[in-house]
């Protein structure tokens, strides 16, 4: 149900991806882009927290933020149960943006909040039996024998990864800002 | 700066107050000794908002907005200060910041 009213937003021109997390963090949606690291979400969570609570704490409780980079615009949006993210183009019509994410806050009552939360446990509890049998089946497209050293270094063939799961992947190395990641 | 602003006209398009804080934290200038507490949260949320579009490999922030029920505020870092301003919550915020810095 999350899934159809979160891409009234996607469908917004202009939108790039959005995720959805609980008040502790937790990211319950994720329609981010691909090339966007999960690894980057625990980060992420904190800091979105951390903006709140420090404004709320220091100056007035402020539900509405409007981050605005030289490349993309993020729109943070808080409700009674969720956190929600946005990634939009400068171009996006915010008045639009504003409406539909309405309507995504609004239906993300407590029962819906349980209910993703039981989804995204289910597929928890999932991933290590989705992941066990990768491994065994990785040596089988070895061919030749010489190269049976190298066989448990291969990595597993990427079998269709479900949206929210952890998939691993090589990471490049890379430098922002001086912080290698 | 402010001291070029009709502050009188921007009031009545919803314009409640400015200031301009050092990276320090220190008032540089404010168009109300009101804004004190607003400008002591204008150089942590810089840097917390930063670091929310660092992992989407975004450049330094331009621009943060705030909006409360009833108060719209903007953060503009810029190179040793920061600018806020905030306005009611009708204001047309480019609007304002336009009048402030041009």
């Amino acid at each position: 149900m999350i899934e159809k009213i979160v891409k009234n937003v996607l469908e917004l021109p202009g939108v790039e991806g959005a995720c959805i997390l609980d008040k502790k963090g937790v990211l319950l949606h994720n329609d981010l882009p691909d090339f966007f690291l999960e690894d980057f979400l625990d980060d992420l969570a904190r800091r979105i927290k951390t903006l709140y609570e420090a404004v709320d704490e220091n100056y007035m409780a402020c539900d509405d933020y409007l981050l605005k980079f030289p490349e993309k615009y993020i729109r943070l949006r808080r409700s009674r149960n969720v956190f929600l993210l946005v990634v939009v183009d400068p171009s996006v019509n915010m008045v639009s943006l504003k409406m539909v994410t309405n309507i995504v806050l609004k239906h993300i009552t407590p029962k819906v909040l349980s209910e993703m939360r039981k989804i995204l446990q289910a597929a928890k509890e999932e991933a290590p039996v989705a992941d066990s049998p990768a491994p065994a089946e990785a040596p089988a497209p070895v061919p030749p024998p010489a190269a049976t050293a190298e066989a448990p270094a291969a990595k597993p063939s990427p079998s269709a990864p479900v949206r929210g799961e952890r998939v691993p992947r090589p990471r490049p190395s890379r430098s922002f800002r001086g912080t290698r990641y | 700066m402010f001291e070029n602003i009709n502050q009188r006209e921007l009031e009545e398009v919803g314009f409640i107050g400015a200031i301009i804080c050092g990276s320090d934290g220190s008032v540089v200038e404010a168009t109300s000794d009101e804004l004190e507490v607003f400008g002591s949260i204008l150089g942590y949320i810089s840097q917390v908002a930063d670091m929310i579009g660092e992992p989407f490999g975004m450049d330094s922030i331009e621009e943060i907005h705030l909006e409360s029920a009833n108060t719209k505020a903007v953060c503009i870092p810029q190179e040793d200060e920061i600018l806020g301003f905030l306005c009611n919550g009708r204001a047309n915020t480019d609007l304002i910041l336009n009048e402030l810095v041009n």
